[in-house]
């Protein structure tokens, strides 16, 4: 009994001069334990972000499928493939192909429709250049919709091709256009190809036989326009581009079933 | 002479980082001190081959297939041509990518990687020996995550749990007139990390960072002290609470460049 009433008193002693309890070592208070901050999200615990769908992007179509906090997807310029991860406000990113190999990249989500980030090389200890992309949503156009298939010449790319998608109504004309070109990437010995994509929204008018149309870029915001008149094969003309440089094109109609809304 | 019209470029670059960080905000570099590359006369006068020199940047950017330095449709571009400050320091080549990290003291710094160094970039002369001697003097010191994706001794960004810090002490901005560093990778590792000595430094360390930037925790993504100055990684040694590790100053492939400049 007083054994126990000695030891109490030394506990209540060592409590007095050091402010602490006089525990058994505790073990290291560093690393601290680290949680991955997350964006928010709903009642439901999903994500209120998503990024899910298809992108332009510097690096062709981005076609992303989020889960919960993780997403994968590819892209299209070099047969690509990506994933990451959101971490805080911040996507954080691996992506491999063909071209440039592999390597690492952030993003961040502006305004729900831009991405906006850097990518390195595997071996880069500093960013490579930017990895933009804006999100592709279907647009609610009037009138009815034609197709065509799209021929053209571009003035660094050589050769285009690919589709447009024109909604006339009362004269006003509004859709879009999609096409590729495929060069010889230098990057590899091997000269693999790499694809260029070129997605510009249209919107102008009809007067007569000559369709006026203003181009954008909705990744860089650039803009352009397109003179084009009917011929007995569908429209033809040129396009143009800022410097004074310009591109044939050519466009012939295409049945319904080639043309789906964008 | 040529030293000296070096010395008045470089700080004239750099001196844009001292303002930044003077006003605490990150400089959109004007067209006119965005850094250019070396020239090879310069190289080879500094004992460095710029043949062998590993993703030396150059235009066209020899990564890149097609590239456009206004992104219209095409990749980006890492250089663009400019008109040389000083053809004989510099060539025609802007490179425009810039990175940030801690001067010795804590201050920010931005720089660029134009080249990566292994051993037999050095010329077997004297320019050569001298340049190497510089190279190992300078350390940039980078903090790879525990259990990053490119391992301990791994500089990409995705592999770091905080921004780098450079030895700009010894007259770097005289004495280095490449900008040559070693990488050198501090890690949490140290014999001692788990002792009580160690865990009251690291307590210290976050209650520093706190107080310099309040709102914050002090931690870095591994949830261990952000360290922000050179007396720290040295204090932290001494203490064998870190552990300072380096490439092989040996190694002959490419991605295991023990220097960059």
């Amino acid at each position: 009994m007083k054994a126990i009433f000695r030891n109490l008193s030394l506990c209540c002693l060592s409590l007095l001069v050091t402010g602490q309890a006089a525990t058994p070592e505790s073990g290291p208070r560093y690393p601290k334990p680290v949680e991955r901050p997350r964006p928010p999200v709903g009642p439901d615990g999903k994500p209120l972000v998503t990024i899910d769908g298809r992108w332009y992007s510097d690096f062709g179509y981005m076609d992303l499928e989020q889960e919960q906090w993780s997403f994968e997807g590819t892209y299209s310029c070099c047969d690509g493939k990506i994933q990451g991860e959101f971490i805080a406000n911040q996507i954080e990113f691996f992506w491999e192909d063909q071209i440039y190999g592999k390597g690492w990249g952030y993003f961040r989500l502006n305004d729900e429709e831009r991405l906006v980030g850097i990518w390195g090389g595997e071996d880069d200890m500093g960013s490579s250049g930017p990895w933009r992309a804006v999100r592709l949503a279907d647009r609610a156009y009037e009138g009815e919709a034609a197709t065509w298939s799209f021929a053209a010449t571009h003035p660094q790319l050589g050769a285009v091709r690919g589709r447009a998608v024109l909604h006339t109504s009362s004269g006003r004309v509004a859709g879009w256009l999609e096409g590729a070109a495929d060069t010889r990437s230098a990057v590899r010995p091997e000269g693999r190809l790499y694809r260029h994509e070129i997605f510009r929204y249209l919107e102008g008018r009809v007067e007569k036989r000559q369709i006026h149309l203003e181009w954008h870029n909705p990744l860089t915001d650039r803009k352009g326009d397109l003179s084009l008149v009917r011929t007995s094969r569908g429209l033809d003309g040129i396009w143009h581009f800022a410097g004074d440089a310009e591109g044939r094109v050519e466009l012939r109609p295409l049945s319904e079933s080639e043309g789906p809304s964008r | 002479m040529k030293g000296s019209k070096l010395l008045k470029v470089r700080v004239t670059w750099l001196g844009w980082a001292a303002v930044a960080a003077a006003f605490c905000v990150t400089p959109a570099l004007a067209d006119d001190v965005q850094p250019f590359q070396f020239s090879d006369a310069f190289y080879l006068e500094k004992g460095l081959d710029p043949t062998t020199m590993f993703d030396k940047y150059v235009f066209p950017d020899a990564k890149f297939s097609v590239c456009d330095s206004t992104s219209n449709g095409q990749p980006p571009c890492r250089t663009k041509l400019g008109t040389s400050p000083d053809p004989d320091v510099y060539n025609d080549v802007q490179i425009t990518e810039t990175t940030g990290g801690f001067m010795h003291n804590g201050f920010f710094f931005y720089y660029l990687t134009p080249a990566k160094v292994l051993a037999r970039d050095f010329l077997d002369n004297d320019a050569g020996a001298e340049t190497r001697q510089i190279c190992d003097d300078f350390l940039a010191y980078l903090f790879p995550k525990k259990d990053g994706p490119f391992g301990p001794l791994g500089p990409q960004p995705p592999n770091r749990r905080q921004d780098n810090i450079f030895d700009t002490r010894n007259g770097y901005f005289s004495n280095n007139p490449l900008g040559c560093w070693r990488l050198t990778f501090v890690a949490w590792d140290g014999p001692n990390v788990d002792s009580s000595a160690c865990q009251d430094f690291m307590d210290g360390l976050v209650d520093d960072r706190i107080k310099e930037s309040p709102g914050t925790n002090g931690l870095d993504t591994d949830g261990t002290p952000v360290i922000r100055k050179l007396n720290e990684i040295f204090a932290g040694e001494d203490l064998g609470c870190l552990t300072v590790r380096q490439r092989d100053a040996n190694a002959t492939a490419n991605p295991d460049f023990p220097w960059v400049v």
